[in-house]
């Protein structure tokens, strides 16, 4: 997956949640990644899920669409090595 | 430049020699030609051990040359401030699985882990991978871009070749290099730091 300074973090209540949206995600061929929910987020179980910014719509569209179940989404940039958090859901 | 002709020796000769002459100079280059492929792969270990450049051609033949450029001191420690690399600390993964129980859980977990390890600094100096944990290093391994990562950062990834063969992965392997049980014996020995995770 692209390494960027600017991608989406979707948390979960469940690590089972977590999974699921995993394998949505893959279906939907969206390059994303599973890892430990940063530390800047607290409301969420220990995994997140990292996903490209280019894909933020299709996400937005699939949530809508009660295909993906997530929590919340955020939208990470890292500027001269400082993260800011944005929550868009 | 300094050249050897160790064709025909027998291994570990033409490594004994090469570091020789490297241990003559502040910095320079070496170029060893050798006619195997265990050969240069020990050269190129070589290289990477004292954390220098190197250069690989094939001849041929089935002959090799490997040129490896020693750094004075001095610039050799400004490429270790930048890595920053714990030098005593070796992570062995032995496993596709980060723990027992569920492996749809522990498969998330262990990749979970890696990812982790690459955010963190200081980064370990090797990861040593065996059993199902070559799993990891081969294609189709979602862990594989954390690797290349951790691997340009001057991690040393090396993976047990027994076990590589044994799951039929061995032309998969995609990050670090195919090692065997020395080598994996000599990381762990050599290091006061071994955390083991799988």
């Amino acid at each position: 997956m692209e390494r960027d300074n600017n991608f989406l973090i979707l948390t979960f209540d469940s690590t089972h949640h977590a999974m699921r949206a995993e394998d949505v995600l893959k279906e939907n061929e969206l390059s994303i990644k599973t890892i430990p929910t940063p530390r800047d987020i607290t409301l969420s179980c220990g995994l997140a899920i990292r996903a490209n910014i280019l894909d933020k719509d299709k996400i937005i569209y699939l949530y809508n669409e009660k295909k993906l179940d997530f929590i919340n989404l955020y939208e990470i940039s890292i500027l001269n090595n400082e993260r800011f958090l944005k929550k868009i859901i | 430049m300094k050249e050897i002709d160790a064709r025909g020796l027998e291994c570990p000769k033409p490594v004994i020699l090469t570091k020789n002459e490297l241990d003559k100079i502040e910095e320079g280059k070496v170029k060893t030609t050798v006619d195997n492929e265990v050969a240069r792969e020990n050269l190129i270990k070589l290289a990477t051990s004292i954390n220098a450049n190197y250069e690989v051609e094939s001849l041929e033949g089935g002959l090799f040359t490997v040129t490896i450029e020693k750094k004075s001191i001095e610039a050799k420690n400004t490429t270790k401030k930048m890595v920053e690399v714990d030098e005593n600390f070796v992570i062995a993964i032995q496993s596709e699985h980060m723990g027992r129980g569920d492996d749809k859980l522990a498969k998330i977990l262990i990749k979970s882990f890696i990812y982790t390890v690459r955010e963190t600094k200081p980064y370990p100096n090797t990861m040593v991978f065996f059993n199902s944990g070559v799993k990891l290093t081969v294609e189709g391994s979602e862990v594989l871009d954390d690797l290349k990562a951790l691997e340009e950062a001057g991690v040393e990834i090396i993976s047990c070749g027994t076990c590589l063969d044994y799951f039929n992965l061995k032309d998969k392997l995609s990050v670090g290099n195919i090692s065997n049980m020395y080598t994996i014996y000599e990381k762990i020995r050599n290091s006061t730091n071994v955390v083991t995770i799988g």
